[in-house]
């Protein structure tokens, strides 16, 4: 066990040193296209480095687990929110492994947060393509699309849960957990899934405010 | 779009592109199941016990599309060749190689053992002092059991760790003990 920091610390200097290679992502307007090329390039080599699983059995890990869900809860609306709520506990922890893996810029503002969850993130850990559309206009909400859904690889909806049950809803959670570590505070929800007949997965974010840093009370100090 | 009844996207047999996810949102999602099963039962008995029936749904699946990957005009009629079949081919499909090994138990007609040395589930899964005796690689047991049962061939697995020489070396090597029950002898 004492070895993982130290493995973790030759990782982030190797990075380092692979991220120089990549363009530096463009700040301005201008550049937005050049900007979302070279961020999906950094999450296709941070994909590339991380130690893969066969996604299949991710596939069916998910589904055993969402099917228990469906089993121990009454109502789909109930298994949303655990689903949430497991996904919620996930990005908690997964930011720090992102990063510390992902090379990725710093976001400096809510809405660039956006294209780094899409371009980045999604596919850094579930290798898929994901991209940003329908920005609000002051920034404060944002929707990310993607067509390949690796969770719901053999899932289909049985009929009287096509209308309640959002199968991926995890994705949800983990994008919540993560951005609040990140001391933004967010809503996200699926606004369309393929499972239920939709031509692409839409997921919503929406910030509900920046969180302040506070230092911790702590007796010991 | 979508006729009525089941539309697969991409026909099974012809999915052969290389698809991986991130190995740390796998192991997160596993630490999460393991915490949701941990708050609703009262001991590591009935934990490790949802944990090989998650096993054994994974399992069911698993085995069918293995076998249909792989071995598609043919089935494994005899124990040591469905055995085999567990050690490689679902083995490769779970963790990307093969068990480390494969072996029978002394003096004994129907119990085997599979062993392997870095079991990929339990890398990340500390388990505390209270609960030594948990082995989280109850869920691969589950799936070990359910591709064996669904083959013809019932048995029971239990998983159990095995410290390497090495104590400090982590995660311990997981010993997986299959017992077959009588009525999978077809050919004695």
């Amino acid at each position: 066990m004492s070895e993982a920091p130290r493995e973790r610390l030759q990782a982030s200097q190797t990075e380092r040193n692979s991220s120089e290679k990549v363009p530096r992502p463009v700040a301005t307007s201008a550049g937005a296209a050049a900007n979302a090329a070279a961020l999906s390039k950094i999450g296709e080599q941070a994909f590339q480095r991380g130690e893969l699983v066969n996604s299949e059995l991710a596939a069916l890990t998910y589904g055993a687990l969402v099917r228990q869900l469906v089993l121990d809860y009454a109502h789909p609306q109930q298994v949303n929110e655990q689903l949430d709520r497991i996904g919620y506990n996930i990005g908690l922890r997964l930011v720090d492994d992102f990063l510390a893996r992902s090379a990725a810029p710093p976001c400096r503002s809510f809405a660039a947060s956006a294209e780094i969850i899409a371009r980045v993130a999604f596919r850094m850990y579930l290798g898929v393509n994901a991209k940003v559309a329908h920005i609000a206009s002051d920034g404060s909400e944002y929707s990310i699309l993607f067509d390949s859904n690796p969770l719901a690889e053999f899932a289909e909806l049985p009929e009287p849960m096509k209308g309640s049950l959002w199968y991926s809803n995890v994705i949800c959670g983990v994008i919540r957990g993560a951005l609040e570590m990140v001391q933004y505070s967010v809503q996200a929800r699926f606004e369309r899934d393929i499972l239920r007949g939709d031509d692409c997965n839409e997921i919503r974010v929406s910030l509900v405010r920046e969180l302040e840093e506070r230092v911790p009370t702590d007796n010991e100090i | 779009m979508n006729a009525p009844g089941i539309t697969l996207p991409v026909p099974l047999l012809q999915v052969r592109r290389p698809q991986s996810i991130h190995f740390s949102i796998y192991a997160l999602l596993f630490a999460e199941v393991i915490s949701y099963f941990q708050n609703r039962v009262r001991s590591i008995t009935e934990l490790e016990e949802r944990l090989l029936d998650l096993g054994q749904e994974i399992g069911r699946r698993v085995l069918e599309l293995v076998w249909l990957r792989e071995k598609f005009s043919r089935r494994e009629i005899e124990l040591l060749g469905a055995l085999r079949f567990t050690t490689t081919s679902v083995w490769r499909f779970l963790f990307g190689k093969v068990a480390d090994s494969l072996e029978r138990v002394k003096d004994k007609e129907n119990e085997y053992i599979i062993v392997e040395n870095s079991p990929l589930f339990t890398r990340y899964i500390s388990v505390p002092l209270d609960l030594a005796d948990l082995n989280c690689n109850a869920i691969v047991g589950g799936i070990i059991r359910e591709v064996l049962c669904a083959s013809g061939f019932p048995c029971h697995v239990d998983a159990h760790n095995a410290p390497h020489d090495d104590e400090t070396e982590y995660p311990p090597r997981t010993l997986f003990s299959i017992r077959f029950l009588p009525e999978s002898n077809h050919n004695l």
